[in-house]
């Protein structure tokens, strides 16, 4: 899409000497990377001596439209068939306006033309996707929340925005862990949330006396404030809430031979299904988690979570083959309640450390 | 929902671009050969250029050079707006006396290099790059760019320009300066290791060649020895009979490092001969004073300072059995050391380089209008007075200042 807009108009043919049409002369690129033809074929070829920025200049339109003492923008010029090319050393820039200055010889006045290549990419609008863990069923001792914007988010404000409130109304301000910074993905679209570790783990100070965050059969709502803006200064769309209903706290460290594994069939596409027994973490499946065959060799493909993270597909990229497979976990994956293969979030630190780094569970195509 | 590890886009920047470490991806630091090649530092793809502008002469004679605005100057030649192409260095072509400015044009992904020159009569001119001679070297030991700087506040928790800056990718300090020597290109930065400050060496023309040893010194302000900041500008001097580079840090100390012990893989101590006083240096220029040979160094925190060499010959080494133990502050006994002495510079120094034995040219901040112009400056009164109003600027001053000389004839 190309923009074009004369500041000041000329009635076609009424130029004397140089330019006796402008706009059917001058071709405009539509490309960022186009070039601006004029048509020279009507100038003698004695005032053609000097065919530079004189007879056209390209400008970033200013605030004030004023090009007197303006900077033309520099690029090479060339004549091919009676056609004045002019490409600028560097390609235009899309939704920034442009202005075109344009001398007649015979009168010495400047015409001016304004265009436009395309708009500029607009920001989408500032939104919250999704919460994670996105089940309303959580464990009490549940240890943090992911959100995911559409747009990066103003960050160090976090908390002003986000709260979580009991049955009765009460907004419980001490819930969250407030850290010197608060935990933004690289591109500031994905915020983590952590619960009080104090509040979790059993026995430490804050646990006792204020107890834990989330009460096993209660129900909580965790409020997010539509005034929260993004780094553009746009609010989000709207205010969001999530119900959460409480449920037993995860107080076993996480067995993967509890877990149930789908059965693929050779020469298909089928997605190997892992039933977990409860929430893991989302976050970590695709680095913690892979699929090897017989020789040690990755099977190409990705994970994707399903039933509230609960379940979890792996989507091969190529048919399955006969033979023995395993899917391998880094022992430091982890549930929702920071649980991982190894050790309880709240283990005893005189417990044995495992040192597994991997465990793996095997299954076979046959 | 499907759920892919977020790349930051200077990770995939810098990921792509070491697959064609030899394209120009960018321009950074840029200094010239007495005969007029053209270096500049290439982070993106991890190289260094070598621009062959040696058949450029002087068309018109020097005069004061004064390109105001020129932030807003350089984005109007190259077609984009003001705020979207950043001004990295200059560098004064040694026989035409003009001002070469290096540039990335647009930001993240987008990101394009651009040489603009500003001549004799303060004019810019779009250097055409890609159609000059030239010539490349990759380097070897840089950062892939995955990793960056961790987040330090200033005494309290840490803000979000703070923030900011932990997401550079420590590549970022790849290139810190160059410099051109006795048919040597030196680069001062850092590598990919955990002792990663570092001094490359390579003869030009290129050859594929390069030497990398690592640098270690003794840090006054810090009391510690430091290895992994990076060397932020240095000079090469003569000094106690041999060629050695003076070279500045942040927070500021200044060392001496002798070049021949900078052989490819040795582990160099250098000797710090005084610290300048807190604050992070920007860039040094050799200049010569009265038959005297001087640096000078500007900073993004302090005035600028005018080091005469002679004080480095025979200097001490200063080491930690020179201070008690903790850190050293402004408040405390810093400067020390032969440091020469700060200089008036009205506004704030961004970019020097020597324009002629008589003047700098500079890029600086004015204190009033915070407008980004290049302008020079003489090296005897390195200062423009549009900031400065005096005694001397009263129309009486004058009138009396002139009935006083009369009397006196």
């Amino acid at each position: 899409m190309i923009k074009i807009g004369l500041i000041l108009f000329l009635a076609a043919a009424t130029i004397s000497g140089i330019v006796a049409q402008i706009t059917p002369d001058l071709s405009l690129p539509e490309q960022s990377n186009g070039v601006i033809t004029f048509d020279i074929s009507g100038i003698a070829d004695d005032k053609l001596d000097k065919l530079d920025y004189n007879l056209l200049s390209v400008f970033v339109a200013t605030e004030t439209n004023e090009y007197a003492t303006a900077l033309p923008i520099q690029g090479n010029f060339s004549i091919v068939e009676n056609k004045l090319i002019f490409k600028p050393y560097f390609p235009f820039e899309k939704g920034l306006a442009y202005v075109i200055r344009l001398k007649n010889s015979g009168t010495e006045k400047f015409y001016y033309l304004s265009f436009q290549i395309g708009e500029k990419e607009k920001n989408e609008q500032a939104k919250l996707l999704s919460i994670f863990p996105t089940a309303d069923l959580l464990p009490e001792n549940l240890l943090r929340f992911y959100f995911y914007f559409q747009t990066p988010m103003k960050q160090e404000e976090a908390l002003k925005h986000i709260k979580l409130i009991d049955e009765k109304g009460n907004v419980d301000d001490h819930a969250f862990m407030k850290f010197k910074e608060e935990l933004w993905s690289n591109d500031g679209k994905r915020l983590t949330v952590l619960f009080d570790p104090g509040r979790i783990k059993r026995g430490v100070s804050t646990n006792v006396i204020e107890g834990s965050s989330l009460e096993n059969g209660r129900r909580y709502h965790l409020k997010i404030s539509g005034e929260w803006k993004d780094v553009y200064e746009q609010s989000l769309v709207k205010k969001a809430m999530k119900e959460i209903r409480v449920v037993e706290p995860y107080r076993k460290k996480i067995n993967i031979e509890e877990w149930a594994v789908s059965e693929p069939r050779f020469d298909s596409l089928d997605k190997l299904i892992i039933d977990f027994d409860r929430i893991i973490d989302h976050t970590l499946i695709q680095s913690m988690m892979q699929v090897k065959d017989g020789a040690e060799n990755l099977v190409e493909g990705y994970w994707e979570t399903l039933s509230s993270e609960q379940q979890v597909q792996f989507v091969p990229k190529n048919k399955w083959q006969q033979g023995s497979y395993k899917i391998v976990f880094d022992t430091r994956l982890e549930d929702v309640a920071g649980n991982n293969l190894q050790n309880l979030l709240d283990h005893n630190i005189m417990d044995k450390d495992v040192k597994e780094i991997f465990q793996f569970i095997d299954f076979k195509i046959l | 929902m499907t759920f892919k590890t977020i790349f930051s886009a200077l990770v995939i920047m810098f990921s792509i671009s070491s697959l064609n470490a030899q394209q120009i991806k960018s321009l950074g630091a840029m200094t010239f050969s007495p005969e007029g090649i053209l270096f500049a530092g290439d982070k993106v793809s991890g190289a260094i250029h070598a621009f062959d502008l040696s058949t450029e002469t002087r068309s018109t004679p020097q005069f004061e050079i004064n390109a105001y605005n020129i932030d807003a100057q350089v984005a109007a030649v190259l077609g984009t707006a003001t705020g979207n192409s950043k001004i990295n260095d200059i560098a004064v072509h040694p026989k035409s006396g003009e001002i070469y400015i290096s540039v990335t044009r647009g930001h993240g992904l987008e990101a394009i290099p651009a040489l603009v020159k500003v001549n004799a009569t303060s004019q810019l001119q779009v250097v055409d790059f890609p159609t000059l001679k030239s010539s490349s070297q990759a380097l070897n030991k840089l950062h892939d760019g995955s990793q960056n700087f961790i987040i330090r506040g200033t005494m309290g928790p840490a803000t979000i320009k703070e923030i900011e800056k932990s997401k550079l990718p420590m590549r970022t300090l790849s290139i810190m300066d160059i410099q051109y020597h006795k048919g040597e290109v030196f680069v001062a930065g850092i590598t990919n290791e955990n002792f990663c400050s570092a001094l490359r060496r390579m003869p030009y023309p290129f050859n594929g060649k390069e030497s990398i040893s690592n640098i270690e010194m003794f840090h006054i302000a810090h009391d510690e020895y430091e290895t992994r900041a990076p060397i932020r500008s240095f000079v090469i001097k003569n000094i106690d009979g041999k060629d050695q580079m003076v070279a500045a840090y942040t927070c500021s100390p200044l060392v001496l490092i002798p070049l021949d012990e900078l052989k490819n893989g040795a582990k160099v101590k250098a000797r710090t001969l005084g610290d300048m006083g807190n604050g992070q240096p920007l860039e040094m220029v050799s200049f010569s004073m009265k038959g005297n040979d001087m640096i000078f160094v500007i900073s993004n925190s302090r005035t600028p300072r005018v080091i005469p060499v002679a004080g480095l010959n025979n200097a001490k080494v200063y080491t930690e059995k020179d201070f008690e133990r903790g850190g050293k502050s402004d408040m405390g006994i810093l400067p020390i050391g032969p440091m020469g002495k700060p200089v008036m510079f009205t506004g704030s120094a961004l970019h020097i380089d020597l324009l002629d034995p008589m003047h700098f040219a500079t890029i600086r901040r004015d204190p009033e209008t915070g407008s980004m112009d290049l302008e020079t400056v003489s090296i005897f009164f390195p200062n423009k007075l549009n900031n400065v109003m005096a005694e001397m600027d009263f129309p009486q001053y004058v009138k009396e200042h002139e009935n006083d000389k009369k009397k006196k004839k």
